[in-house]
């Protein structure tokens, strides 16, 4: 994107804190938390750590076709809580978001509780205090809470995904306020997800997936890679997700411990995908008539005692990423499901 | 987006969310959209019941369609 889009609308405000707040609030400028006031000079210190022009469109944004400038950004990113220092992530994974295979026309407006998931990986992780370790999905860690909130921010306030209006989610979920994690790339027996991309791995990248919020796999008991690997199958192969529905590219997001038992046994990051391929399936004969229905008319399966229905089209659709700290935990997201695919963006060096 | 290529489109949803359909035509320029709107829901019904959802909606698409 390189039209110019309209400046950021400023006004003169005199009153305290709370009123300010007050302010954000009564026009719904907010996800329901208080915010930090975008001050003129806040904004500035946001804009200095890039090279791009305040009044660039970085997308637009459905479904409102609001137009996302990098100064449009940098308000709600300040009104989020964040560092300017974490501003070039925003400033890509707002790319990554705009990406019409990402399709967020649907992401937005959808019933389904899908949100967007930044992965970032590469030195700026470090470099920003993004947590990949401990709790990484969770609380405590201003990057990861404030990245994600600044982008829920921007979908509100430039996107117009509001709820009951243009965000029709019927329950939605925790991760639709904050979702932005680093991969735990130190203790990883795998090239991280950039470098499988092809990518250096001094290279800072944010991947953005359509993601529901993350589906815990226990399993304490595995000692070797085929058991934790058919723990995560039984998890990842289970009716209501809109995988199971119709393919897409969900996301296995594994701790470090389960990784490594998994590692240990001979699989590459390319024998995992294709496992989970294999076995991440539900039985047809268990499905509901109507579904049965749906998934021979739509998905050619055969209507056989012995069906498996597969949650991806090929063993490419899988992420595999390593995240957390130690313990015998790992998630799986499901996705938006065919409606959605990942997309990535280079995140540019903080000026 | 085949309604601005020049075909004659009816977008077909149920009056649950033409709030959001017709703010989305506006908001992409395309805001006389026809839409073929039915009673909530679409999903989970069964087969008579989408027969008679069709019916009540095959004039608002036959409309649509044949425009201009």
């Amino acid at each position: 994107m390189s039209a110019r889009g309209p400046a950021a609308v400023t006004f003169d405000f005199k009153g305290a804190l709370d009123e300010i707040d007050a302010h954000y609030q009564e026009r719904g400028w907010t996800d329901g938390l208080p915010i930090v006031p975008p001050t003129e000079a806040a904004v500035r210190e946001f804009l200095k750590t890039t090279d791009r022009d305040p009044r660039e469109v970085v997308g637009v944004l459905p479904p409102r076709q609001g137009e996302a400038t990098v100064e449009r950004i940098a308000v709600n990113a300040v009104m989020a809580g964040c560092r300017p220092e974490y501003f070039p992530v925003i400033l890509a994974g707002i790319e990554a978001l705009a990406d019409p295979l990402f399709n967020l026309d649907s992401v937005q407006a959808t019933t389904h509780p899908v949100a967007p998931l930044l992965v970032v990986n590469g030195p700026i992780a470090r470099s920003i205090g993004l947590n990949a370790g401990y709790n990484a999905f969770g609380q405590g860690f201003r990057a990861n809470v404030t990245i994600g909130r600044a982008v829920r921010l921007v979908l509100m306030n430039v996107g117009g995904g509001l709820p009951g209006t243009g965000d029709r989610a019927t329950q939605g979920s925790p991760a639709k306020i904050a979702y932005c994690v680093a991969e735990n790339e130190a203790e990883s027996p795998w090239e991280p997800l950039h470098v499988e991309a092809g990518l250096a791995r001094d290279v800072s990248t944010v991947t953005a997936y359509g993601a529901e919020g993350p589906h815990n796999i226990q399993d304490h008991y595995s000692n070797t890679g085929l058991g934790v690997l058919l723990t995560v199958a039984g998890a990842m192969g289970q009716a209501g997700s809109n995988n199971l529905l119709g393919g897409g590219c969900p996301l296995l997001s594994l701790g470090p411990e389960h990784a490594a038992t998994i590692a240990k046994d001979g699989y590459t990051k390319q024998k995992v995908k294709e496992f989970l391929f294999e076995h991440a399936r539900f039985p047809f004969a268990r499905l509901g008539a109507e579904y049965q229905r749906y998934q021979v008319e739509r998905r050619r399966m055969v209507d056989a005692p012995d069906t498996m229905v597969p949650i991806v089209r090929s063993p490419a659709d899988i992420g595999v990423i390593v995240v957390g700290g130690a313990g015998k935990h790992s998630a799986w997201h499901p996705t938006f499901g065919d409606g959605t695919r990942p997309t990535r963006r280079i995140i540019a060096r903080p000026r | 987006m085949l309604e601005q290529r020049g075909v004659p489109t009816a977008v077909m949803g149920t009056f649950e969310f033409e709030a959001l359909a017709r703010l989305e035509a506006k908001n992409r320029g395309i805001e006389t959209l026809p839409l073929a709107l039915v009673p909530h829901p679409l999903g989970g019904i069964k087969d008579d019941e989408v027969l008679r959802k069709a019916d009540l909606a095959i004039e608002s698409v036959l409309k649509a369609v044949t425009r201009g």
